[in-house]
């Protein structure tokens, strides 16, 4: 049974003035696996962040259901959240907003603890010890503040506090995109060690697709609130089916000259008009205006998410067809 | 434009209601009897009873509301207790002192607080600390001192400036100008010293940004980044204190036209609360709401225009 | 009667917990002024309370004999038309003032604290109804609302400065508000409501101490309005009636006798600017000790362009024009106050035409390089020695003039947060015409209208007619780089400048702006120094890199010889860190710790900590560049181990 479920959750944010509701997150079905990664890619007003601030009851959603080892959580009270605090924990992107400057690291690990549990004051300050030498940091750490510490150090002890109530669930909302290229390896590194000692499972949000495919096992692309493609990482990475996921694919440049050389598409460098806002249910699929496929359909009828192959949903008219045309390859190198 | 006029108005109008309303509820909490209050302990059992009628105290609050209010619509808003006068006469006989003050206060702090604000944001180090303890002693300094200071220098001693009194403008523009320089120069002090520090923070502020970084990659001469874009966006939070100030201002009548016996509507608010005067009271209260409605209005569009960003929300 | 209270409403600049921060106690008693000001308020307060021990005459004892008199040594302080003692009266008149000033601040502070945490924390239909009371309440004019509750219940100073605090409350809950606002977006407050802490437990934990500062530096402000609205209604007869000793009344009494004794007004209005001087001071010190914990040092705006203040000759120096080399940077120093190094003798080449990536994390001075270039380092840095030629010229060396025009026409800038870097009260069509006319000064409306329409396609915006009237905020990230890259090009620069031209925008529309400048370098041929972290955009567009480690250059190599053999360790360590190298679910070859900070630069070698190739020779001495056979530079004497290596590819 999968550990957190979620189904047609919708979420929307009402904007200044008198523009139109902004549908965030648009019916978005997936499910977590104990002991398994599943990556969120997308890029900007893609959703994915709020979804996970949904997931984590910091705002309201309008429709849907979320469901936590059977339960349902979707509506849950104050007190429920909070206890949910020792299942469910999140790890931020922006390491240096997530810790409060006026608090020793201890004392922002021991803060979990003092919430939930009863334990001493000894017993307390063993586990932080304890768990500050899990992520590699010094156990000197615990009396000084964010300020003496880098980025990715203090990622680390983003990631202590996320697990000092033992969570099953770790979200992770883009946890190494703020972080240098050098650091980044060694926070995935740790993730992933963490998740085998532990038996974590994490949603791993990101708009780096390179990224979530090295760590995710199931991958979800988001567009616009809305999922495009679903299915194991090596299907989506290697042999997208969606355009969407294709373009996302063809953009991010390898670090591979004479290959990236190749591959180099002759794309249109036109700027497309910016769409303000994101087609209602029924008026059509949200990629339309930039689709290399598009057809008149697109404009007009919403693609239905539906099974393209073993495991894999893609949301495409054209899906059927676009699945048996797959990308050119270079021999012997996965693309992301 | 005019979409923005009417919704600043109808969302203004409500106060205006609320301010009468205040001081309204204000009276019929006042312990004791009104009339004794006004005509004192001493006073005859007829006048009292006569004075009671007058004010309409055995009616319910809402019925004189109603009556005070249909009346101001009209635009009468009753008859001091104190002179007999029509207040709205009153007002009207005094508003144009008032306004003079203020616009004189107000070009005058525009002129020297933005030009001293920005001329401190040019120079670094000294000036800056400079404008900062120079913006803070105009603020401290009580504007009814410094009123009092003025006129033992200019009047008494000198015998440059008049120390009280007024000349309206339509009898002689010389001597209106010279009954209003003390006290204008008092109403402007402190506003001054609130812009200049205020349009100096702006300044550095928008002198720091990126674009005007951008702007001088582009080998754009240095006054034009300063004059049309560095003061052309720092104009956009000034304007708001800007109009902070001059509502701030009206407050500040109320000592100046009282030190420097200014027939204005500050003096008037003041006497009236001195001698009780409540129908002048409340007229006085609803006249400088709407003085600051007007503010605020002009203020909106002050900014709509200047800030691009406002206009599309 | 007070502007004071309405200058109340400033811009929150600091969000320290003053009190939890260490050595705030330590740099407010470094303040002079500050401790001026708290000694000053202590001794007034002190003064106050112990007045009847303190003050040399009572209040009201009469001496008719001696009345109006100037200061004396009987009366330090002169006497008033009752003969009174005037320095008593100015003690005791504390009392009255001190006493006011207390009931307004605190009703100001309970009412206005309470409810800009409520309505700044809780948000949605609450904050909604508070801020629209606010707004409405300020809107009327406070004197007002005194005057009318002071006509109708008479002189009863309590009742006076309660409804002052109220009527100020507003203003207070504003502040307060946006300061709650501010921290209730950090995401450590998320965090703490993920923790499972409840909502009073998430305000009083970590949002109060956040604004802490700021509060207390309103409650200074507030005194200070108080002292002048207790005293201005005292002025004006509104406060304790006499013979009371008010500080208002007491000028009130001087300004009657201004004629007779002027000396009066002194005591009597001077105690009271000192008190607010104070009050006043004494905010502005506790916000400033405040933020300098967080900013460093007082705030230096940037720098504007100057002199080099060194003594050479004063004729710049020339260097014989290389066709081989569009720009030569040699040995450059930049240094920040400190003194700190941030680019540490870098020397690089750019050949006409050709794109040259600058590679590094942050922190390594690439940007900073660049901006020395320009000759636009940010507040108090400055170049401290080496050469950049341009064309012949030292662009370090040039006049403030001639860099200005160097500037617009040889070298243009294309930077990271593309709308940040356009004035947002111009249209895009004004902002792109100024620059034209700055390269063509006598043309004419129509001519530039016409050269800003093809800039715009140049840069392939679609409908660019429309787009002129468009302000820098309503275009997309995308747009709005293309639209600062077509003004980078207006003056047709020979070299561009693009400092992490991509690094903001979405990867699809990177690849967009990324392919846009490859096509604009055919067609004009310029140069391009590509500033980037991300190696796949070196590899797209980059002919030759140039790898920066803590100041220094590392490795320069062509993009080929670079990502199929690296010949410096850093580079080969942040190729390996690939994820894409990384096979799935499996560790990537990470390089162990982290950048070291200026402050911390390591001796020798400034890698070796993190080097998996270091033996103790790499912290002897500086590694200089080092160049091989073929040309290839390496600052690394254990180069050729790396040679017998070649990355999987």
């Amino acid at each position: 049974m999968s550990l957190l479920e979620v189904t047609d959750l919708t979420v929307e944010y009402r904007q200044r003035g008198r523009a139109p509701l902004l549908t965030a997150v648009d019916s978005v079905s997936f499910s977590l696996a104990a002991g398994e990664t599943l990556g969120i890619v997308g890029e900007s007003g893609s959703g994915k962040s709020t979804l996970a601030r949904a997931i984590l009851g910091l705002v309201p959603t309008q429709g849907g259901r979320i469901a936590f080892d059977g339960t349902d959580i979707t509506q849950a009270s104050g007190r429920d959240r909070r206890r949910l605090a020792a299942d469910i924990q999140a790890v931020f992107q922006d390491p240096y907003s997530s810790l409060n400057p006026a608090r020793t690291i201890g004392q922002t690990l021991a803060e979990p603890l003092g919430a939930h549990t009863s334990m001493s004051r000894a017993e307390i300050a063993r586990e932080v010890h304890d768990m500050l030498e899990r992520v590699g940091l010094a156990a000197g750490a615990a009396s000084r503040y964010p300020r003496h510490f880098s980025g990715g150090q203090r990622q680390r002890v983003a990631i202590a506090r996320a697990l000092m109530l033992s969570p099953r669930v770790v979200i992770c909302d883009e946890p190494t995109s703020a972080l240098d290229l050098s650091v980044q390896a060694q926070i995935l590194n740790l993730l992933l060690d963490l998740q085998v000692e532990l038996g974590l499972s994490y949603l791993f949000i990101s708009h780096d697709l390179s990224v979530v495919r090295h760590l995710a096992h199931r991958v979800v692309v988001l567009y616009r609130g809305r999922a495009m493609e679903a299915g194991p990482t090596e299907h989506v990475c290697d042999q997208p089916v969606h355009p969407y996921t294709r373009a996302l694919l063809a953009s991010a440049p390898l670090p591979d000259p004479p290959a990236q050389r190749r591959r180099r598409l002759e794309q249109s460098t036109d700027a497309a008009e910016p769409l303000d806002a994101s087609p209602l249910r029924g008026q059509g699929c949200p990629f339309a205006a930039r689709c290399l496929f598009v057809l008149d359909i697109c404009k007009t009828d919403d693609p239905p998410l539906e099974r393209s192959a073993p495991d894999v949903d893609v949301a495409c008219h054209r899906a059927a067809e676009l699945a048996a045309r797959p990308i050119d390859t270079l021999p012997g190198r996965a693309l992301c | 434009m005019v979409n923005l006029i009417v919704r600043r108005l109808l969302v203004s109008l409500p106060l205006v209601f609320i301010v009468s309303i205040l001081t309204f509820v204000l009276l019929a909490l006042t312990p004791g009897d009104p009339a004794i209050a006004i005509l004192g302990p001493d006073a005859p059992p007829s006048s009292l009873a006569h004075l009671r009628e007058q004010l309409g105290l055995q009616d319910p609050l809402y019925t004189r509301y109603w009556d005070w209010l249909t009346g101001a619509v009209h635009g009468d808003l009753g008859v001091s207790l104190f002179t007999g006068q029509q207040v709205t006469a009153a007002l009207t006989q005094r508003l144009p002192v008032t306004l003079s003050l203020i616009l004189g206060a107000t070009l005058l702090t525009t002129t020297i607080g933005v030009g001293l604000g920005v001329l401190a944001s040019l120079r670094h180090g000294a000036s800056g600390r400079a404008i900062d303890v120079l913006s803070l002693l105009g603020l401290a300094i009580p504007n009814y001192w410094l009123a009092l200071g003025l006129v033992a220098i200019f009047a008494v001693s000198w015998r440059l400036l008049p120390a009280t009194g007024y000349v309206p403008l339509t009898e002689s523009p010389g001597g209106w100008a010279r009954t209003l320089a003390l006290p204008v120069t008092v109403l402007a002090v402190a506003g001054i010293s609130v812009l200049a520090k205020q349009t100096r923070n702006a300044m550095l502020d928008v002198l720091s940004s990126d674009f005007i970084m951008t702007l001088r990659a582009r080998g754009v001469p240095e006054r034009s980044i300063i004059f049309k874009h560095g003061l052309r966006n720092a104009a956009i939070p000034v304007v708001t204190i800007m109009g902070l100030q001059v509502v701030a201002m009206l407050s500040g009548t109320v000592i100046v036209e009282s030190v420097f016996a200014l027939p204005g509507l500050g003096n008037l608010a003041v006497q009236g609360t001195l001698q009780h005067d409540i129908p002048v009271v409340q007229g006085a209260a609803v006249c400088f709401t709407l003085i600051v409605i007007l503010v605020n209005l002009l203020v909106d569009l002050a900014y709509g225009w200047l800030n691009p960003k406002a206009r599309s929300a | 009667m007070t502007a004071g209270a309405d200058t109340i409403i400033e811009s929150v600049t600091s969000l320290e917990p003053p009190m939890q921060e260490p050595g705030f106690i330590r740099r407010l008693a470094r303040r002079p002024l500050a401790v001026g000001s708290l000694a000053f308020l202590a001794i007034v307060a002190l003064a106050a309370v112990l007045a009847p021990l303190v003050a040399p005459y009572a209040p009201n004892s009469l001496d008719l004999l001696h009345v109006l008199q100037g200061p004396s040594w009987a009366h330090p302080l002169g006497t008033d038309n009752l003969g009174r003692d005037m320095l008593s009266r100015v003690i005791y008149g504390g009392r009255v003032t001190l006493v006011g000033t207390a009931i307004g601040v605190g009703v100001a502070l309970v009412v206005g604290v309470s409810a800009g945490l409520a309505a700044g924390y809780t948000g949605g239909r609450s904050d909604w109804i508070v801020t629209r009371l606010a707004d409405m309440a300020l809107a009327i004019p406070a004197i007002m609302i005194l005057l009318v509750v002071l006509s109708v219940f008479g002189r009863d100073e309590t009742i006076a400065m309660v409804s002052f605090g109220l009527i100020i409350s507003p203003v207070v809950m504003r502040v307060i508000r946006g300061a709650t606002l501010t921290v209730r977006d950090e995401l450590f407050v998320d965090a703490a409501r993920v923790s499972g802490l409840t909502g009073p437990q998430v305000i009083v934990r970590h949002i109060l101490p956040r604004i802490s500062g700021v509060v207390i530096v309103q409650a200074s402000l507030l005194a200070a309005s108080a002292v002048l609205v207790e005293t201005g209604l005292g002025f004006l007869g509104l406060g304790v009636p006499p013979p009371t000793a008010t500080w208002g009344g007491l000028v009130a009494t001087a300004s009657t006798y201004v004629q007779v004794q002027p000396w009066l007004l002194v005591p009597s209005g001077l105690i009271v600017a000192l008190t607010v001087l104070a009050f006043g001071l004494l905010g502005d010190a506790v916000r400033d000790a405040a933020t300098e914990n967080w900013l460093g040092g007082p705030t230096q705006p940037h720098a504007r362009p100057s002199l080099r203040t060194e003594l050479h000759a004063p004729a710049p120096r020339t260097k014989e024009a290389s066709e081989a080399h569009l720009l030569s940077v040699e040995d450059l120093v930049v240094a920040f106050p400190g003194p700190r190094r941030v680019v540490d003798g870098v020397s690089f080449d750019v050949k006409p035409g050709e794109t040259l990536g600058l590679v590094g994390e942050s922190g390594c001075g690439k940007s900073m390089t660049a901006l020395a270039l320009l000759r636009l380092l940010p507040g108090g840095g400055s170049v401290e020695s080496g050469h950049c030629w341009l064309a012949g010229r030292d662009l370090i060396e040039l006049s403030d003039a001639d860099s200005r025009r160097v500037r617009g026409s040889e070298i243009g800038l294309v930077s990271q947060n593309a709308i940040a870097s356009l004035d947002p009260v111009f249209t895009v069509g004004s902002q792109l015409g100024e620059l034209v006319r700055l390269q063509q000064p006598h043309a004419s409306r129509a001519e530039v209208r016409r050269r800003v329409l093809g800039l715009l396609e140049m840069v392939r915006l679609q409908n660019p007619a429309k787009l002129v009237q468009r302000y820098p905020h309503e275009l997309s990230g995308g747009m709005a780089q293309r639209v600062a890259i077509a003004a980078a090009l207006v003056g047709q620069p020979q070299l561009l400048i693009a400092d992490e031209p991509t690094t903001a925008l979405d990867v699809t529309v990177q690849a967009e702006i990324l392919a846009l400048l490859r096509s604009l370098q055919r067609q004009t041929r310029m140069a391009i120094l590509l500033i980037t972290h991300d190696w796949g955009i070196v590899a797209d567009m980059c002919e030759r890199a140039v790898v920066m480690y803590a100041g220094q250059v590392v490795e320069v190599a062509s993009v080929d010889d670079l990502f199929h053999q690296p010949l410096h360790p850093y580079a080969e360590g942040l190729l390996l860190s690939n994820p894409r190298l990384g096979r799935a679910r499996r560790h990537l070859a990470a390089i162990p710790g982290s950048v070291p900070p200026p402050e911390g630069w390591p001796a020798g070698c400034r890698f070796h900590p993190r080097c998996k190739y270091a033996t103790a020779e790499c912290q002897l001495t500086r590694i200089p560049l080092l160049e091989d056979p073929s040309g290839r530079l390496s600052r690394c004497i254990h180069s050729d181990r790396l040679r017998t290596k070649v990355l999987a590819g």
